[in-house]
Parts: C-alpha cells; structure tokens; sequence
C-alpha cells in the first residue's frame, strides 16, 4: 500500500491518517510488528521525526504499543481497532454525506443510489 | 597530520617526476650509448664525431634546465589548483591547520627540487664518464681547497636550502596575494611574484653587504676576500630566512582569513 | 547544549555588496532543516562560513560550541555545490584519504554505499562519469558520523532518479543526533523530509518554521508559500 502525502496538509496528519488506515485494514496485521522508524520514514520519504511524533500519537491513542526491547507492535486489541476502523468509516460517510446534501439529495434518494451501487459491486 | 599531508603531497606528485627522472636517466644512457664519451676531444679540428658531441651536450643541458624549471612549474601548479582550485574545498575543510597545508607542500617542494638537481648531476655523470669528471672535479678542488672547508660546506648547503625555501615561499605568497583579486588571479599572482621578488632581492643584497661592513677589496691576497665572502653569506641566509619567515606568515594569514574560493 | 549551530548577528560583505546582512539563527540537534532562498540569497554564503571558507565580516556564529575551525571541522560533514575529488585518485584512495583525516569515517559504509551503485572501488575519479563522481561524494560526506551535514544544493542540476537516491541516501544515513542542514532551491522534491524551514532572502532570515507549521497555518505547501514570498 503505497503512501499518499498531499502537499497543502501538514504531513504529520496524513501520517496519522495513512497509518491509521494500515491498521485497520490489516496492511499491519493485529499484533504485528512494524518496521523501524528509519524504515517507515523511508517507504515514506519523509522526515523520521514526523513519523515519530505520528507513531507515538498512535501509541498514544491505544492502536500501537512499543516493547522496549523488541520494537513497536500492533494492538492485540481487536475492540480498539473496531473502534477505530468504525470511526474511520463515519469520517468518510460523514463526508459523504455533506457532499451529497450538497449536490441536492435527499435521505431516501440517497438511500436508493447506495442500495443499487452496492449490489453492482457484489456481482 | 602533517605528515598525512605530506604522503598526499608525494603520491600526488610522484606521479609527474618518477616518470620524468626515469627519461633523463634513460635519454642519459641512450646518448652515452650511440654518441660515446662527448668530451673525447683527442682528434683536432672538426670532426663530424665533436659536432655530435657538442649537440648531445646541448640537448642535455636543454634537457636539465628543462628539468628544474618542470620541477618549478609542478610545484607551482600543485600549490595553487590543490589549495585555490577546486580541490581546494576538499583540502580546507579537512580538520587541519592552514600552517599546515603550507609546510607540507613547501616540504614536498624543496624536496623534489633537491631531487631534480640530483638527478641532473646523477645524468651528468652517466653522460660523462667517471675518469673525465674527476678530472675535472680535482681541478676545481685544488682551486679552492684551499678555501673551502667543511664549515663552508655547511654554509653553502644551508645558503642553497635556505634560498630555495625562499623562492618557493616568495611564489606561495604571490599566489596568495594573487587569489584576493577577483578577476584574473593568475595576472595578479604575476605581478605579485615581480613584486615580492624584487622587494625581497633589494632587501637581501642591499641589507647584507651594509651588515658586513666593510668594502671588499682585491688586493690579490685573495684570502683577506673569502672571509668576508663567508660572513657575507651567512648573513645572506639569515636574512633570507627571515623574509622567508615573512613570506609565510604572510600567506598563512591569506588563505585563513581571506580565502574566497570560486 | 542543545543547539548545535547558533548564530548572532552574523553578517558578510563582499566589497560593496551585503550577502549576509545580520543573520540570527539557532539550530537544534537532531533536526533536518531546509536553508531555502532563491539564487543569491546568501545561502552558499552562510554555508561556506561554517567551514570556514569564509570569514564573517562582522557577527559570530559557534557549532557545536566552538567557532569553525579545526574542533567543527572534525564535527562537520560538507558537501560543496562543487566537485572536489580530485581525477587521479582511485575511488579507494579517496576513501582512505578520509578515513586518514576524519576520525568518525566509516569506510564500511562507503563501500556498502558504492556496491550497490556499482561502482569499483578499483576505478580512477577521473573514469567517472560527472554523475556517478557527485554520488561518490555524496557517499563520502554521509559515511562521516557528523554532527552536522551541511549540504549545498545536493539536488540541484540532477535527475529526478538521482534526487531520490540523494534523498533515500540522506535519510538512510541520518543519524538521530545529528542535524543535517540542505541548501536548495528546489523545495517541492525535498520538503516532506524536512522538520525546520529557513527562508533566506537578500543575506536575511525571513521566515523560521516547521515545515507542518506552514502546512497547518497556511493551508499550503511550503514550495507554495516560498512562490508567494519569493515573488519577482
């Protein structure tokens, strides 16, 4: 999963962002390892400090923890991810939705147009 | 670090003079060879053998003038493309004193030119063959042995390290001076070598002979000359020695505190 | 101390012209910072009177706590905008010759480096392509455990490929105490690898911020925010 930095946004927040959707979509499996700092800063290209500040954020809010000895992990703890992947989902939806109310749409049209694109995506 | 310099200083170098040297020994032989002993002058009157002879002798002579003013320029060349060229970035960022850099080339310098003069002499003798420069040899020491003693010898190789010392320190300060010009360094270095050359010449034969004193006379006792001849030197070299000293401080403070490389 | 370069009141004149006019600046360790201005905004100046290069006309500037000489020199890995290998050399003879001088030059990481460029350590400088000879100086100046970097415009003049090599190169190497300070005017390729920005416009300091301070305050990039400053 290649790393997607816009330039008019603090790097620092889209690291949290990316990262963010790593774990959650299991690119960093429950309760792997990560790669080093030096390592993400490079796939990255990006200042190994901002990662740093963006990985500690991280361990802050529960998603990763460091083992002293042997490194930063993934949580183990698959309620937290849940959590985190549900916000996730209503950041986009929320996004979505104001898009939508925008372009004109109402609760019911909205609904139709999302039934119908979800069962052409099934097929 | 010095001496770090220094082995830089001579690969960079020996390069250039190892080839050199190796030429003369062998255009040296080859002509010893073909041409023979060019001093056999036994026959009288002209000979197609003693106008070869005096050619070889020509050409050598050439060849070790040459020598020595190749010897000049390389050590003139390393000096100012290693330090004020771009090589010149690699050498002053290097954790070592600006003193330093300089010594080690003057070092490196006097030491080549020593050897070119050696090689030259050592030609010499390969063109010519022992019997006949001894000959020679023994008539200049019956000349002036009366004169010449091992204190004199001591004088005379400290007055030609000492000079050369000096002509290589007063060349390092031109260029230095040179490089605070921003447009044609290479012309300004010139006319700050002609500058400091005479400066310094004025300087030494002007001051030295009012330091000994007296006139010289001849008055065809020609030891009363030698003796104020041999004073006259050492103060020679002392003088020199100080200027030299001048010359490098002068540069030392150039290419520290106003280097502007391009 | 945790600066480990600061600046007071730095200026240099040449003849007539101010290249640097009163500069104060203080860097912290551990920081990559972008010395960003247009041509001629006294960036190779500043540079060059850290390696003492050039003197300062009047001001004083300290690294590492002391003021350039040979103590920074020992402290200080620089790569000049020039190329100062010089051709008769071997590639392993430069790398012994900075192993010889500098005491924090790892030789295994230079020879690391260059395997994987390919390039022999058997081949003489002077075989080299301009190219390959900048990255041999590059590799030079990054096996030095420095405690600080200054690279004079790395990127400048060199293909996008090369750009990310310099950049993985850099980052690949840093080391976490040490600061590397770049000089560039290419800002949009090396901006997501710096922590500090530096404007420098007519010999001044115009602007020093993080590089996520811009993004956040300003809602732009940083290479934006320099075309508005820069404007001509």
């Amino acid at each position: 999963m290649p790393w997607d930095l816009k330039s008019d946004r603090p790097i620092y927040t889209q690291l949290i962002e990316q990262l963010e959707l790593k774990i959650c979509s299991g690119f960093y499996a429950l309760g792997s390892k990560l790669p080093s700092v030096r390592d993400l800063a490079q796939e990255a290209s990006v200042n190994p400090n901002t990662m740093q500040r963006a990985l500690a954020k991280l361990e802050e809010d529960g998603l990763l923890y460091t083992n002293r000895t042997s490194g930063r992990f993934v949580t183990e703890d698959i309620k937290m991810i849940q959590k985190t992947k549900t916000k996730l989902a209503q950041e986009h939806i929320q996004e979505f939705l104001e898009k939508m109310k925008r372009l004109g749409f109402d609760r019911t049209d909205i609904l139709n147009i999302l039934a119908e694109m979800l069962e052409e995506a099934g097929k | 670090m010095l001496g770090k310099l220094m082995k830089y200083e001579i690969k960079a170098t020996a390069r250039w003079f190892l080839p050199l040297y190796t030429v003369i020994l062998v255009i040296a032989a080859i002509s010893r060879l073909l041409f023979g002993d060019p001093l056999m002058m036994e026959s009288s009157g002209f000979t197609f053998r003693k106008a070869i002879s005096i050619l070889v002798i020509l050409a050598y002579v050439i060849l070790v003038v040459g020598v020595m003013i190749v010897t000049l320029v390389v050590c003139i060349i390393r000096f100012y493309k290693s330090l004020l060229g771009d090589e010149g970035y690699l050498m002053f960022t290097l954790p070592v004193q600006t003193w330093k850099h300089i010594t080690g080339k003057l070092l490196i310098a006097v030491l080549w030119n020593f050897l070119s003069g050696l090689f030259a002499c050592l030609s010499i003798f390969i063109i010519i063959p022992s019997p006949e420069l001894l000959k020679i040899r023994q008539a200049f020491a019956a000349e002036f042995s009366q004169f010449f003693n091992f204190g004199s010898y001591c004088i005379l190789s400290a007055v030609v390290i000492v000079s050369l010392v000096f002509s290589i320190l007063q060349i390092y300060a031109a260029i230095a001076l040179g490089h605070l010009f921003n447009k044609h360094r290479l012309l300004a270095s010139f006319g700050m070598y002609i500058a400091i050359n005479t400066v310094c010449q004025y300087v030494t034969w002007m001051v030295t002979p009012l330091l000994v004193g007296s006139v010289m006379k001849f008055d065809g006792n020609l030891e009363l000359i030698v003796k104020p001849v041999s004073q006259t030197f050492i103060l020679f070299t002392v003088v020199a020695a100080i200027l030299s000293a001048g010359c490098f401080v002068l540069t030392n403070i150039l290419l520290k505190k106003n280097l502007n490389l391009e | 101390m945790n600066s480990i370069l600061s600046c007071t009141n730095l200026s240099k004149a040449f003849g007539s012209t101010m290249a640097l006019k009163n500069v104060n600046l203080e860097i912290a360790r551990g920081r990559i910072v972008g010395l960003l201005g247009p041509n001629g905004s006294g960036k190779s100046t500043f540079i060059k009177i850290c390696n003492e290069l050039l003197t300062p006309t009047s001001g004083e500037i300290i690294i590492g706590g002391f003021k350039p000489g040979v103590e920074t020199k020992k402290i200080v890995s620089y790569l000049p905008e020039k190329n100062y290998l010089n051709d008769w050399m071997k590639v392993s003879e430069i790398i012994n010759f900075f192993k010889d001088f500098y005491a924090d030059f790892n030789s295994e990481k230079a020879y690391d480096m260059l395997s994987r460029l390919n390039i022999r350590p058997e081949s003489r400088l002077k075989t080299l392509s301009k190219g390959t000879k900048e990255k041999v100086q590059l590799i030079l100046v990054m096996s030095r455990e420095a405690q600080l970097y200054l690279l004079d415009e790395p990127i400048g003049g060199v293909d996008p490929a090369a750009r990310n090599y310099i950049l993985d190169t850099i980052l690949k190497n840093y080391n976490e105490e040490a600061t590397v300070i770049l000089s560039t005017h290419l800002i949009a390729d090396i901006e997501k690898i710096l922590d500090d920005i530096i404007f420098l416009k007519d010999g001044q300091v115009v602007l020093q911020k993080t590089v996520d301070d811009i993004r956040s305050e300003t809602g732009k990039s940083v290479d934006a925010l320099f075309r508005e400053v820069f404007k001509c």
